[in-house]
């Protein structure tokens, strides 16, 4: 038996018990070879260690959050969660601001008679054709002429003209 | 709540554990801190095993919940829960190794602990100091494996499910893990000796 062969069987020691052959060809490699035996030996100590090897005490400020949520207190969330929370509020607000300012250029540009559209220089445009179900109507940026109406169409028919 | 942690821990509850999942699959966020409950203290330890250090064991298993809890909702009905979490903890890990040896080589980067012990060191050790020491002197991708079979107890179709390979492919890396180990392992042990 190769060293290689020897030493992957002491491997698969820990994922299933040997057959009595495979014992027998790896106690005899093991009693004639140096190395391998401190391999074995090295190997039983040292997954022996990494077995025992202590956890690491729960943060108590963590452990009092789970209880918390666990004794139905929705308030406490465990940390994880209290970030992932924190993140989710932080959009939340930002899409309520952004909704809040928009709202208030609607109305403060209602209140000079001027549709939003205006300040933002988009017009509606109307696309549609006699068989189609009805009229689609998309926003697409305004010229100068458009936000000035009067002298746009002026300018339009003496063109054709 | 220590015995709860431990009756799903041992997979004598599957059935609630699996409707938990379900809970949290639909967005139920008790039923995810329920799961956090029960997989927080694995998971820190299996980190801090792999990293060394107690903080950025805690930050990293955070990033593992927050991942989780992301993806959730979008997993499969059957998603088998420890696994999954296991891999995102591996690759969270192995990732924070690739940044910590990038940053090496930036001169003016922030400067990281280090944890690998030198050979001249390993007389002061105790056993498991020096475990803890070989550990840290072997590949990221070689401590998980060891450290989810031997420290977590994981059997090994587990860590095949984990490492999204077949098990007689887990059971080639958990060989050629054990094998730089017990080298890593062995050296520091003569080093140990031959300074006493």
């Amino acid at each position: 038996m190769s060293c290689e062969r020897a030493r992957s069987l002491l491997s698969e020691q820990f994922e299933r018990s040997l057959n009595p052959d495979e014992l027998n060809v790896l106690r005899d490699h093991l009693n004639t070879c140096a190395s391998c035996s401190r391999f074995s030996e090295t190997l039983r100590s040292g997954m022996a260690g990494l077995a025992a090897l202590p956890s690491i005490p729960a943060n108590p400020r963590i452990r009092s959050a789970v209880d918390g949520v666990s004794a139905g207190k929705r308030g406490q969330q465990p940390w994880a969660l209290r970030r992932l929370l924190g993140q989710s509020m932080e959009v939340a607000t930002a899409v309520a601001v952004l909704t809040l300012v928009a709202t208030l250029m609607f109305v403060v540009a209602g209140g000079q008679g001027r549709p939003l559209q205006d300040m933002l220089g988009l017009k509606p445009v109307t696309e549609g054709s006699p068989g189609t179900s009805g009229p689609v109507s998309v926003l697409a940026p305004m010229s100068a002429s458009d936000a000035t109406p009067g002298i746009g169409r002026d300018v339009e028919a003496r063109d054709r003209r | 709540m220590e015995r709860n942690t431990l009756v799903l821990a041992e997979g004598k509850s599957r059935m609630d554990e699996r409707a938990l999942i379900g809970d949290a699959q639909a967005d139920d966020s008790g039923a995810f801190a329920t799961l956090f409950e029960v997989y927080y203290g694995p998971i820190t330890s299996y980190l801090y095993r792999m990293v060394g250090d107690r903080d950025t064991a805690h930050d990293l298993a955070q990033d593992t919940f927050l991942k989780a809890y992301r993806v959730l909702g979008r997993t499969d009905a059957e998603l088998n829960f420890r696994s999954w979490l296991y891999r995102i903890a591996t690759n969270t890990a192995i990732s924070y190794h690739r940044r910590r040896q990038l940053l090496r080589w930036l001169p003016l980067g922030p400067s990281t602990p280090e944890p690998s012990i030198d050979l001249r060191q390993a007389e002061r050790l105790g056993e498991r100091e020096l475990i803890e020491a070989a550990l840290s002197r072997i590949k990221p991708s070689h401590s998980s494996v060891l450290l989810m079979r031997h420290y977590q107890g994981l059997p090994v179709e587990k860590i095949a499910e984990v490492l999204g390979v077949s098990p007689n492919v887990a059971k080639a890396r958990l060989f050629r893990a054990r094998k730089a180990f017990a080298r890593e392992y062995e050296a520091l042990a003569r080093g140990r000796e031959d300074r006493r």
